[in-house]
């Protein structure tokens, strides 16, 4: 076979992956047509005003800086039962009535359980909020953590 | 020389960079069976770029892994085609190189002088299957985690080194987040080099020695290595792509139920390329099973003395041939058997 | 005259760099935008930030939202906000009064006044003003989001 021939084989080919690729950028626009229609919008709005105090005493008294934004959890505490990490919030509404809530956030953890009991002490622990968080400051609280994970909003945030 | 300023930077001669492109090559390479060893290579090289685009996006941690892999598969821009591509190029690997196996045994041109390359070829065969162990492991789905988990146990029922084996390739005795770094780290990094490091070896043996015509072909013509060559190896390069992009096309890649250490389903299977062992360690108990495993491993590495030793044993009745045919019947019969059960 | 030969060549190379170009070119262009991160377009939403007293009177205070960082001041009873991300290189500014200013930025000492403009150091802008209302006692700032990229909750199959 000439060379000549093996040129155009080859470029024959070169074209037919070209037209390959076509139909991917085609299969690629209709994959993002439905990605696209699957993306939740943004909205502060959905939370009603008790839910945005309440998220507001969550930052304000520092939840977040150990149970994560929006109780997402995450945060690392060496050895600690609760997979080596504080626990996030996400499904307290499925564990604690509003006022199992309250009282769990006026008490605290004052100690949290080892994972290995020949190990460290896990070195962060819930400190008491009886007296800095009452009334309606802790009302709020509660209905924003019960909110928490209930029918997850697709963002992460809000 | 090469002229004015990069002349001066690159003392180099044009002629000593133009020589290579005029080499001269025997014309039995133009059969396409010889065309098999370059394949893989060329699958490789897909796979390292395709392996690459996709560390941008996977995340190496048992709990964002299998998030990670939804990520590339629904969200990113092509993400389907690239991992998608990345898949179906290790399948055809496997068969490529199995194909290209085949075809040295058959022609048996793994004869003296040549018996290192086709023992760096069985290493790198072995590789190849380490890259598609470890690789599936890292989707971190039911059959990710199950597949790794029973396979590290099969390594760790070694005698002598499996325990010290088992803790190795998962980071403690147990799959542990370790685990999956470790996988990660094998696929991307460890393997990669030695496969990368053995082929060079391989290819220069295979240069050095030339390859092996058919005894029967004594032809003395040749032909360019450019352009005639270096065309059909664009050509064949182009197909395999172009395979590849329109089976990833028509079936684009997939993902079962997210991993679950505390449930195990109801079918485990490792990927098609492990049938063969799977199924025999299945028909038969446990230790026998590694034992003739391990024998047949080391026969294939030492093929070729094997074959020499049975031919001055019984020369002219091809008892290698007959032998190595029934090993791969054999083989081929307990991957069908798998397949269908 | 080119010979017909070596026109024929001519142009099977033209053709061939031609092919070779359009299909490498379409894979590398695929490989690229793959890539390219997948990031949704801006939203202007309106975030809860401090409690209308939480401001001191004449004063200023830098407050927090799932969506940045917002600078809050009262001047003689006017409400204003700011993004509290400094113009020059993106840190966050504190309430600080001082020589002719009051807001003063830590990592290279740039500073604003009560307007958000810039009174000394590096900032090449004023600070960007929001807008910024008060209800039931509470500020509210409309700020511009990128919603995050959201993972469908579909499993491909």
């Amino acid at each position: 076979m000439s060379i000549t021939a093996q040129k155009y084989i080859v470029a024959v080919l070169s074209l037919a992956l070209f037209a390959a690729l076509v139909v991917v950028g085609r299969v690629e626009s209709k994959r993002e047509e439905v990605y696209g229609g699957k993306r939740a919008p943004l909205t502060a709005a959905s939370l009603d005003p008790q839910l945005q105090r309440g998220r507001l005493v969550f930052v304000k008294y520092g939840c977040n800086a150990c149970h994560g934004p929006a109780g997402a959890g995450g945060i690392h505490n060496l050895n600690a039962e609760t997979g080596g990490e504080i626990n996030g919030l996400t499904k307290v509404s499925e564990t604690y009535t509003p006022a199992e809530l309250a009282e769990k956030i006026r008490t605290g953890v004052p100690t949290v359980e080892k994972a290995d009991p020949t190990g460290p002490e896990p070195p962060l622990h819930m400190p008491a909020y009886r007296d800095l968080i009452a009334g309606q400051e802790m009302q709020d609280l509660v209905a924003y953590l019960l909110s928490l994970g209930a029918g997850k909003p697709k963002s992460s945030s809000w | 020389m090469v002229p004015g300023w990069l002349g001066q930077r690159i003392p180099i001669s044009i002629e000593a960079l133009r020589r290579p492109l005029r080499e001269e090559l025997p014309v039995h390479l133009r059969f396409w069976l010889f065309w098999l060893g370059g394949t893989p290579l060329l699958l490789f090289g897909v796979q390292v770029a395709t392996g690459i685009l996709l560390t941008f996006y996977y995340v190496p941690n048992p709990a964002h892994a299998y998030d990670s892999v939804r990520q590339i598969t629904l969200v990113t821009r092509f993400g389907w085609l690239i991992r998608g591509m990345h898949h179906t190029a290790s399948q055809l690997m496997f068969v490529a190189v199995l194909l290209h196996m085949i075809r040295v045994f058959v022609t048996r041109a793994y004869r003296a002088p040549r018996e290192l390359t086709w023992v760096l070829g069985v290493v790198l065969f072995l590789v190849t299957l380490g890259f598609g162990f470890t690789g599936y492991s890292l989707v971190y789905d039911q059959l990710s985690y199950w597949a790794t988990t029973v396979g590290t146990n099969l390594i760790g029922s070694l005698p002598v080194l499996g325990r010290p084996a088992l803790w190795m390739l998962r980071g403690g005795p147990d799959v542990n987040p370790n685990t999956l770094s470790r996988f990660y780290d094998f696929h991307i990094g460890v393997l990669p080099t030695l496969f990368v490091a053995v082929i060079v070896l391989h290819l220069l043996l295979v240069r050095l020695h030339g390859v092996a015509r058919l005894q029967s072909d004594t032809r003395k013509e040749t032909y360019d290595f450019f352009p005639d060559h270096v065309l059909r190896e664009a050509a064949i390069g182009l197909v395999v792509l172009l395979a590849l992009v329109v089976a990833t096309m028509v079936k684009p890649p997939e993902l079962g139920p997210p991993a679950n250490p505390d449930i195990t389903p109801a079918h485990i299977r490792p990927e098609w390329y492990f049938f063969p062992p799977y199924h025999w360690l299945k028909m038969v108990p446990m230790h026998v099973g590694i034992v003739t495993s391990g024998l047949f491993v080391v026969a294939m590495v030492l093929w070729p003395w094997v074959d020499e030793g049975l031919e001055r044993v019984a020369p002219g009745k091809h008892l290698g041939m007959v032998l190595g045919i029934a090993g791969w019947l054999f083989t081929l019969v307990l991957l069908v058997l798998e397949a269908l059960s | 005259m080119p010979s017909p030969q070596s026109r024929r060549e001519f142009f099977a190379n033209v053709v061939l760099g031609t092919a070779a170009a359009l299909g490498l070119g379409a894979l590398a262009e695929r490989m690229l935008a793959f890539l390219y991160p997948v990031v949704a377009p801006e939203q202007s939403v309106e975030y809860p930030v401090a409690a209308a007293e939480a401001v001191p009177k004449n004063g200023g205070l830098v407050a927090h939202s799932p969506a940045g960082h917002v600078a809050l001041e009262d001047d003689n009873g006017t409400l204003r906000a700011f993004s509290a991300v400094c113009t020059h290189l993106g840190c966050i500014i504190r309430w600080q009064p001082g020589q002719g200013h009051v807001w003063f930025c830590p990592c290279h000492h740039g500073t604003y006044d009560r307007a958000g403009r810039v009174v000394s150091g590096p900032p090449p802008r004023p600070l960007d003003p929001l807008p910024v209302t008060v209800r039931d006692g509470m500020v509210y700032v409309t700020l511009r989001v990128r919603p995050p990229t959201t993972l469908p909750d579909e499993t491909p199959s």
